[in-house]
């Protein structure tokens, strides 16, 4: 895929906290503790729009909980940081700097930044469809006294459905859209996860490692997906371990060790730095970082 | 054995109270997953909200303003702190916060409007109600099976109408967009955050209209009865439970048919007692029929968490 | 709430100094909040209903509520170890509790003096733990179900409990010893003999206890399971076994927290325990959920409240309505309790 990529990161330094042309995302100073353990300490973060980076590192390194803390979904002892969901060309009324400080993870998810999860969220006691439904905004009917009115919302209902049955379409989920969500396999559930989070039509998705128990035959059709995000104009944070993956489809690497980000660079060079490696080497040996397949 | 008995409690005003009161219950533990263990609570104030303004000399309209406003607040007043914390903590809050209502409902101290540990007798606030009734004159109505007096049959139009009234609007809102982010925060609060829904908004919206349906319920209660705090103890909220899983929680005629069977139960119970153990003394034969409430909640709970009508793969108590 | 607790050895003596402090703490503020406000308004109306000195109906309400916060931990720290175990809110402890009356009075009407009717009681508590846990609880967990649906079960057995207690025992209030209390003189307040024997066993039973949790085997596998049950069962704790022994503890302990509370009370019926069951979750919950050492601070705190808040109150019948008002202010302000760790819990 390197070779179709267009050049986003051209002249960034291949430097921990290394400033972006366009960043979508910029963290500063962020820390989380627990208890007396230090899980996360950031000093300066950018993430470059539409791009696929890739957050990458070794068990315990902190990655999930910088996601956590980045969508709200964990509040940083200290740090800040901001979310800029403006699109180039965009008038500037339409600025959209977000402060995620202090918001809540509901209304980072509203404002363009939408997340899936380590473990799948997909919700098992409710249909394919619904869940679909569930992950638009937009729906006045949400609001429990247009609820009651059913001519007030069944025309968005329309479009909402409409659009659940594109995105589902394009992840062959279709026809499983009237079963129970917990009667799909691992895999399917992670699609219906990342479909979900489309419906939003966010700017930006985060996704807490999608290969996680994720059948191999599946892999490459999720690969595909992702891929597929970033061409229709959705940038991608991504957690991930398999650096199989992460060599095949992200633009950008940023490594995290103990809390930090150590390194930073293009997926093909960044897995020479000696630090990654001593990173890596120090907590898992049998990792086939090297290993080309 | 009187097949009447069991016949006129199912349609009495005590059945639509408690259906409705279980149709509330239906919004919070049913649609939301919250567990409310206070429902009797919410009747009591809103008995109190309602009995206290009348016999004060407020309007009917304004006592029935009052007691909404009251379950209104009596829902913030329980939400707020709780409704960000893990379930259990609601179930202890709502349990103590009824028990609260009821200690100062039977408090000496406001007897004066309370009426203290007796409570307000049905004279001093059924007035305005009763004067609104098209079955004139009072007198003793012989329909079919059903013996009532006129104010019965009254009481019972408005109450079954404000229970039908109460599953149209559960059976609406539970097929709304609203509901389905309640079902989605039924199952995982943090999946539906993601999607950018406020889950505590949704949540306290839940609690508040679960609450005015079981003050709605207590306010038909205390016409059919009075209002006396000390039979809405917890004892009360568990039966409302037992009603709302014995019928199907999350289903719309459940709380209903729940109620029904329950009190149509209670009655066979009670009837049948004496006729299977003769040296039953008759002080001994309501625990009995209580006790196989109980013991009937242990069966639901193991046997059939869905209930009559439910659907066993919607509805888990994994909550 | 049942989080490792990765607190070293040296550690282990942290909460008993923990719960003397606060103990201790509150009883002062009790004190303190209470001279200036019963010097203004209160002085007439108190003088009234007091035979002696404003100090003396302070103090005395005090040591009531010293007495009763003792009895309240005895008859709640099952509550609180089976909620550790096991996860469960257990809503039929109030007729565990209201059982051990029972049965002694059972015991006493056969003529069995009160002592060996206690003993009665107190076996009796266990063995109805054990068979409980046998019968139930235990094909419960085997089934997976959720410590919430097994609340649900709590509240049915609570239903059930209570009224086939009122089928055995009648409705009328029951006594469980006829004699007269002589109250002895101590300075400003008075305290009957029979009232001291029971703060007595009670301090007995709860040290007992503690010393269970802390020195020996079995008290250390309790605690590992409360921490970790996964953990626990990994190194070699027979979980269920574990979980079976708290079962019959908290049966027995509530048992004799049901008699003690008799006598105490000097009365006793069908829904004595039931009567006592938000106290005990509000005594649990104020301590900390699951910390066998929140239950007895906790339980300290609601009995010296409601009784000394009689003092203070426009109607002493509201005393209980006061514990529950303060329960429900905890958990606003510090919903893990007195005892428990801070952490999410949401």
């Amino acid at each position: 895929m390197s070779d179709t990529k267009p050049n986003l990161f051209e002249g960034v330094e291949a430097t921990p906290g290394a400033a972006k042309p366009d960043p979508i995302i910029v963290a500063d100073g962020i820390t989380r503790q627990f208890g007396g353990l230090t899980a996360v300490d950031v000093k300066h973060f950018e993430a470059q729009r539409h791009a696929i980076t890739a957050l990458i590192g070794p068990n315990g390194a902190g990655k999930s909980t910088f996601f956590n803390l980045l969508t709200s979904f964990d509040t940083p002892n200290s740090g800040s940081a901001q979310f800029n969901a403006v699109e180039p060309g965009m008038p500037d009324s339409d600025v959209r700097t977000i402060d995620l400080g202090g918001m809540s993870s509901a209304n980072v998810a509203r404002a363009g930044m939408v997340r899936t999860f380590q473990l799948t969220k997909a919700l098992n006691r409710m249909s394919v469809m619904e869940n679909m439904r569930l992950g638009a905004q937009h729906q006045s009917g949400e609001n429990v006294l247009n609820a009651m009115l059913a001519p007030l919302w069944r025309k968005r209902e329309q479009e909402i459905t409409e659009q659940a049955e594109s995105l589902l379409e394009r992840f062959k989920l279709l026809d499983k859209q009237d079963d129970y969500a917990g009667s799909l396999s691992g895999g399917q559930r992670k699609l219906l996860e990342m479909a979900r989070a489309l419906m939003s039509k966010p700017s930006m998705i985060m996704l807490d490692e999608p290969m996680a128990g994720v059948n191999p035959a599946l892999t490459e059709s999720l690969l595909d997906h992702i891929v597929g995000l970033k061409e229709d104009g959705v940038t991608v944070l991504f957690v991930e371990h398999d650096m199989h993956m992460v060599r095949r489809i992200s633009d950008w690497v940023v490594v995290m060790a103990e809390g930090k980000i150590i390194a930073e660079g293009d997926p093909h060079e960044v897995m020479a730095n000696q630090a990654v490696q001593d990173a890596y080497l120090g907590s898992h040996h049998d990792t086939n970082l090297f290993e080309e397949r | 054995m009187d097949i009447n008995d069991i016949l006129q409690i199912i349609v009495s005003p005590t059945t639509a109270a408690f259906a409705l009161a279980a149709i509330g219950l239906n919004f919070h533990y049913g649609l939301t997953g919250l567990l409310n263990m206070g429902q009797a609570g919410f009747m009591l104030i809103g008995m109190y909200g309602y009995a206290i303004t009348v016999s004060q000399g407020g309007s009917m309209w304004l006592g029935i303003l009052i007691s909404f406003v009251g379950a209104i607040l009596f829902a913030l007043f329980l939400g707020w702190p709780t409704l960000r914390l893990r379930g259990d903590y609601l179930a202890i809050v709502t349990i103590a916060a009824a028990e609260m209502v009821r200690l100062i409902g039977r408090s000496q101290w406001l007897k004066e409007w309370t009426g203290g540990n007796t409570g307000l007798r049905g004279n001093q606030f059924k007035g305005p109600f009763e004067n609104l009734s098209p079955f004139q004159p009072a007198r003793i109505v012989e329909i079919g099976p059903f013996s009532f007096h006129t104010t019965i049959w009254w009481l019972m139009l408005v109450g079954w109408v404000a229970v039908a009234v109460a599953a149209g609007l559960f059976w609406r809102l539970n097929k709304s967009p609203w509901g389905r982010v309640l079902k989605g925060v039924r199952e995982d609060e943090d999946a539906v955050r993601s999607l950018g829904k406020s889950v505590y908004s949704f949540k306290m919206q839940a609690l508040i209209i679960g609450g005015v349906l079981g003050a709605a319920g207590g306010v038909i209660w205390a016409h059919g009865n009075a209002v006396q705090p000390d039979s809405m103890g917890r004892v009360t909220t568990f039966w409302i439970w037992t009603m709302l899983l014995l019928g199907g929680a999350a289903t719309v005629l459940g709380p209903i048919l729940g109620s029904v069977l329950f009190w149509a139960m209670f009655v066979f119970i009670k009837q049948l007692a004496p006729l299977v153990l003769p040296n039953l003394a008759p002080q001994q034969i309501e625990p009995l029929a209580l006790a196989f409430v109980g013991i009937g909640l242990i069966l639901l709970i193991v046997f059939r968490p869905q209930g009559i009508l439910g659907d066993k793969r919607e509805i888990s108590l994994n909550v | 709430m049942r989080n490792a607790n990765h607190a070293g050895q040296k550690a282990r003596h942290f909460p008993l100094r923990i719960a003397l402090l606060s103990t201790l703490t509150v009883a002062a503020i009790t004190v303190i909040s209470a001279v200036p406000a019963q010097a203004s308004q209160l002085a007439t109306e108190v003088a009234d209903t007091s035979g002696g000195t404003e100090t003396n109906l302070l103090l005395q309400n005090l040591l009531n509520g010293i007495t009763f916060g003792l009895l309240l931990a005895l008859a709640s720290v099952g509550l609180s170890l089976i909620y550790a175990t096991t996860g469960l809110s257990n809503f039929a402890h109030g007729e565990q509790v209201t059982f051990g009356a029972a049965a002694a009075f059972a015991a006493v009407t056969a003529g069995a003096p009160l002592l060996l009717a206690a003993v009665i009681a107190v076996a009796a508590g266990g063995a109805s733990g054990w068979l409980q846990d046998t019968v139930l609880w235990s094909q419960l967990r085997k089934r997976r179900i959720a410590p919430m649906q097994q609340m649900i079960v709590s509240i049915g057995l609570a239903l059930a409990a209570v009224n086939l207690l009122q089928i055995w025992m009648g409705a009328q209030r029951v006594r469980l010893s006829t004699s007269i209390e002589v109250r002895y003189e101590f300075g400003p307040v008075s305290i009957g003999p029979q009232t001291m024997i029971s703060m007595a066993v009670c301090i007995v039973a709860l040290g007992a206890v503690g010393f269970f949790l802390q020195r020996t085997r079995l008290g250390r596998a309790t605690r590992a399971v409360s921490d970790n049950p996964a953990l626990a069962s990994a190194t070699g704790i027979s979980v269920n076994r574990v979980i079976r022994i708290v079962w019959i503890m908290s049966g027995s302990l509530a048992a004799l927290g049901g008699v003690l509370l008799a006598l105490y009370e000097n009365t006793s019926d069908f829904s004595a325990g039931a009567r006592i069951l938000l106290l005990m979750f509000a005594a649990v919950t104020l301590g900390g959920l699951g910390h066998p050492f929140g239950a007895l601070v906790g339980s300290l705190v609601v009995g010296v409240v409601a009784e000394v808040s009689t003092v203070f109150l426009p109607t002493p019948d509201l005393k209980y309505a006061i514990v529950m008002g303060m329960l429900i202010l905890t958990l606003l302000v510090r919903p893990q309790g007195l005892l428990g760790r801070k952490e999410r819990v949401g």
